[in-house]
């Protein structure tokens, strides 16, 4: 498992720590929430959901991918997330970073295929 | 055979082949190894290494190459600090129908035209690397977007501020807000609101206003990744990628980048249709999972219908493209496999959110687009102005308009004749994908615009292709020479994104008279403006009851312009102490009747002289900007 796996999983939890325990608009808390909304569960839902073997080519346009691709999911699913908390009637901003804060974890922790990345990497090389 | 295999084969007989090819074997510029592309191997190389010879070295440098380099190099730096420069003192105040047009510098101007200058410089030295091409894009959006953020001293454009006070109000209700009138459209489509919602209550900032000015340089900013991935899967030609770049936001003049839902909803668009060009088995790009022949790979179609979703969540019209432009991909068989199930996707969450949370606006306007299905021609000419009584720049605005929209058509259309390989990228399929809704729906008029807005990544792609074709010789002067035409397209953009900041500019004095509305203005109180330019007013919106008196039926603005005095105390009248009414007179509303002619620009002097002196009107607020006045009907004498 990769470093990037466990930081991934606990970020959600600090900036929730940083979200209920600093003052509002406290310049730690804001860059602490908008760098994870931002990032983790974006990037968290990419690894879970694209093998490691389409991460790993070196490719400029790879680069570019997983970075677009971090923020639009990371996006639409903070996006989902406060639509259905909203539309429940149940939402606070606790509870949404509990929500997301979890998604990530249990995306970044998720079991990924290892194997399939070196079958393939003869097919990026270079 | 390995699918690898198989995809170079058909690649040979896909966009890669042919006489005007844009990225066959023979070395070109732009073909992968070849020193146009130093980001590597594309998927003509095989997969134990490039499928051709090892290319020749580049040729060494001669004085003339050496100094146009450094031209490029110093031009970017140079056209960012005249830029920055030339907006040291410019003079606001002096805005009229030409907007930021006419109070602009020289330098400004010359900043532009050297970027721009800089740029072709740039794109016709194949030895240019991405950064420097990325950095003149950047500037350019820059140059382009974030002038007004720079110069104003708060956030522009009355839309804007209505979408903070959506945001507000929904934090107040804990999601849906009751009796929101007009603004109940946002109750139905609330992703873009609450996902700031989110965000404000996570960080505890007060208002997004603080960011929100900040919105269109980073939205377009932001809109380079997904195009880029959606030319280089077209193309490996770093000029023809780089030059439709530029011609996007050359063009790309309605403003629908600011902070709103549909900017958002752009960028997810344009993401979903990026991942499903790259994914296309004739892309020119190394495909993320090669030994998968067709289709997505199941992660990555999760991903993707999760972005539909959140599109479905967010905005009305977005679905509606994203279903069309799909329906359109799901007819050549090469793109079948991708568009298909994303297609079904969208449909389903687009139908299940109608029918549920959007059940009450789509019933309610099911009736104006079963009416509007049957006069597509209404639909298609109620996006061109009315240019009755606006004021003369406002007419050469309009045309600049759409001229610079004729002409991107025109010349994607002769791209799409003349370069014959882009019939086979579905790029075409791309950009008639919002003709379809052009025919069944005005969308307020906008439909239009915002149909320009969605067919434009893939038209400017089509007009880089007729103007910056890959087999040029000498493509130092080639590019040089469209340098006029891709001038002239940024010059138009200007005239359609700054010539109404007379009216989406506002000053701190005009905030101030709405905040010191909406603090006292007690629920149930009525606040009447000339139209909807002041900012801040919409805040609780649902308290409220809002009268823009320009936009009312015509008999009453002719009673207006009549009587002024009159005609507003036909709407007023049976105003009490505990709900009063507020007439809000300002800057931006009288600077929208001269450019638009909505009213006769003297109402508002003339409102303002007969409320002076009339029975029941409080001058209660005054500044250089805006002047407010407290209604409640006086007893009968």
């Amino acid at each position: 498992m990769t470093p990037l796996r466990p930081v991934l999983a606990v970020s959600g939890w600090l900036a929730l720590l940083a979200s209920v325990t600093l003052p509002d608009a406290a310049p730690v808390r804001v860059a602490a929430v908008t760098a994870f909304l931002l990032v983790c569960p974006g990037h968290a839902a990419l690894l879970a959901l694209r093998p490691a073997r389409t991460r790993r080519s070196g490719h400029p346009a790879d680069r570019l991918e997983t970075a677009l691709l971090t923020l639009v999911l990371g996006l639409a699913l903070a996006t989902l997330v406060a639509v259905t908390l909203f539309l429940c009637g149940v939402f606070t901003a606790t509870r949404s970073l509990l929500v997301l804060a979890a998604l990530t974890s249990v995306l970044a922790l998720l079991p990924h295929r290892s194997g399939a990345r070196n079958r393939d990497s003869r097919v990026h090389a270079g | 055979m390995s699918g690898y295999h198989r995809r170079a084969r058909t690649e040979a007989a896909g966009p890669g082949s042919g006489r005007d090819a844009p990225d066959g074997a023979t070395a070109r510029p732009g073909s992968p190894g070849s020193p146009e592309d130093p980001e590597g191997p594309g998927p003509g190389d095989g997969p134990h290494g490039p499928a051709r010879s090892d290319p020749a070295p580049p040729p060494a440098r001669t004085r003339a190459t050496t100094v146009r380099v450094w031209t490029a190099r110093l031009i970017l730096p140079l056209s960012v600090a005249l830029w920055l420069l030339s907006l040291r003192a410019v003079p606001l105040d002096r805005m009229r129908d030409l907007g930021l047009l006419q109070v602009l510098p020289p330098l400004f101007w010359t900043a532009a035209a050297l970027l721009t200058l800089g740029f072709c410089l740039a794109l016709g030295d194949r030895r240019t690397h991405s950064a420097w091409l990325t950095g003149y894009v950047l500037a350019l959006i820059a140059l382009i977007h974030a002038t007004p953020t720079l110069l104003y001293p708060t956030l522009r454009y009355s839309w804007a501020w209505k979408h903070l006070a959506v945001i507000d109000a929904m934090i107040r209700h804990g999601g849906e807000v009751p009796d929101a009138g007009k603004f109940s459209v946002y109750n139905d489509w609330p992703g873009f609101f609450q996902l700031h919602a989110l965000f404000l209550r996570t960080t505890g900032l007060d208002s997004a206003v603080g960011y929100a000015s900040w919105t269109p340089p980073f939205a377009n900013a932001l809109l380079l990744a997904p195009l880029l991935l959606l030319y280089r899967s077209v193309t490996r030609d770093r000029r023809m990628v780089w030059g439709a770049v530029w011609i996007f936001y050359s063009c790309s003049w309605v403003g629908q980048d600011y902070f709103a839902p549909q900017s958002f909803a752009f960028l997810l668009f344009l993401t979903v249709m990026a991942l499903l060009f790259r994914q296309l088995r004739s892309s020119a790009l190394p495909r993320p999972d090669p030994r998968r022949r067709d289709g997505w790979p199941p992660g990555l179609l999760v991903g993707v219908v999760l972005i539909v979703a959140a599109i479905v969540v967010s905005h009305p019209l977005t679905p509606l493209m994203l279903i069309s432009a799909l329906a359109l991909l799901s007819l050549p068989r090469r793109s079948r496999r991708l568009a298909v199930p994303v297609l079904i996707a969208a449909v389903v969450l687009t139908a299940v959110w109608d029918a549920t949370v959007a059940r009450s606006y789509i019933s309610v306007n099911i009736t104006n687009l079963i009416q509007s299905l049957t006069e597509p021609d209404k639909n298609v000419s109620s996006g061109l102005a009315a240019l009755g009584d606006a004021a003369p720049g406002q007419i050469l605005l309009s045309w600049v308009d759409r001229g610079l929209s004729a002409a991107v058509a025109v010349l994607a259309l002769a791209g799409l004749l003349a370069r014959r390989w882009t019939r086979r990228t579905g790029l075409p399929l791309l950009a008639a994908a919002p003709l379809p809704l052009l025919a069944v729906n005005a969308y307020g008029g906008e439909m239009l615009f915002r149909a320009y807005l969605f067919a434009l990544p893939a038209a400017a792609f089509l007009v880089a292709a007729l103007l910056l074709p890959p087999g040029a010789r000498r493509p130092v002067p080639y590019t040089l020479a469209v340098y006029p035409l891709i001038l002239a397209m940024t010059g138009a953009l200007f005239f359609g994104y700054y010539g109404k900041e007379a009216v989406n500019h506002y000053t701190l004095d005009e905030v101030a008279a709405a905040r010191y509305v909406v603090e006292h203005a007690p629920p149930g109180s009525t606040i009447v403006t000339l139209t909807a330019d002041v900012p801040d007013l919409d805040l609780d919106y649902e308290v409220h009851r809002r009268v823009q008196l320009a936009y009312q039926d015509p008999d009453d603005q002719r009673v207006l312009v009549r009587d002024p005095l009159e005609g507003v105390t036909g709407f007023v009248f049976g105003a009490t102490e505990e709900r009063p009414a507020y007439v809000v007179l300002s800057r931006a509303q009288d600077m929208n009747l001269y450019v638009t002619g909505a009213l006769p620009t003297e109402v508002s002097g003339r409102l303002r002289t007969a409320l002076d002196g009339a029975r029941g009107f409080t001058l209660v607020y005054e500044n250089d900007d805006a002047a407010v006045y407290r209604y409640v009907t006086p007893p009968p004498r």
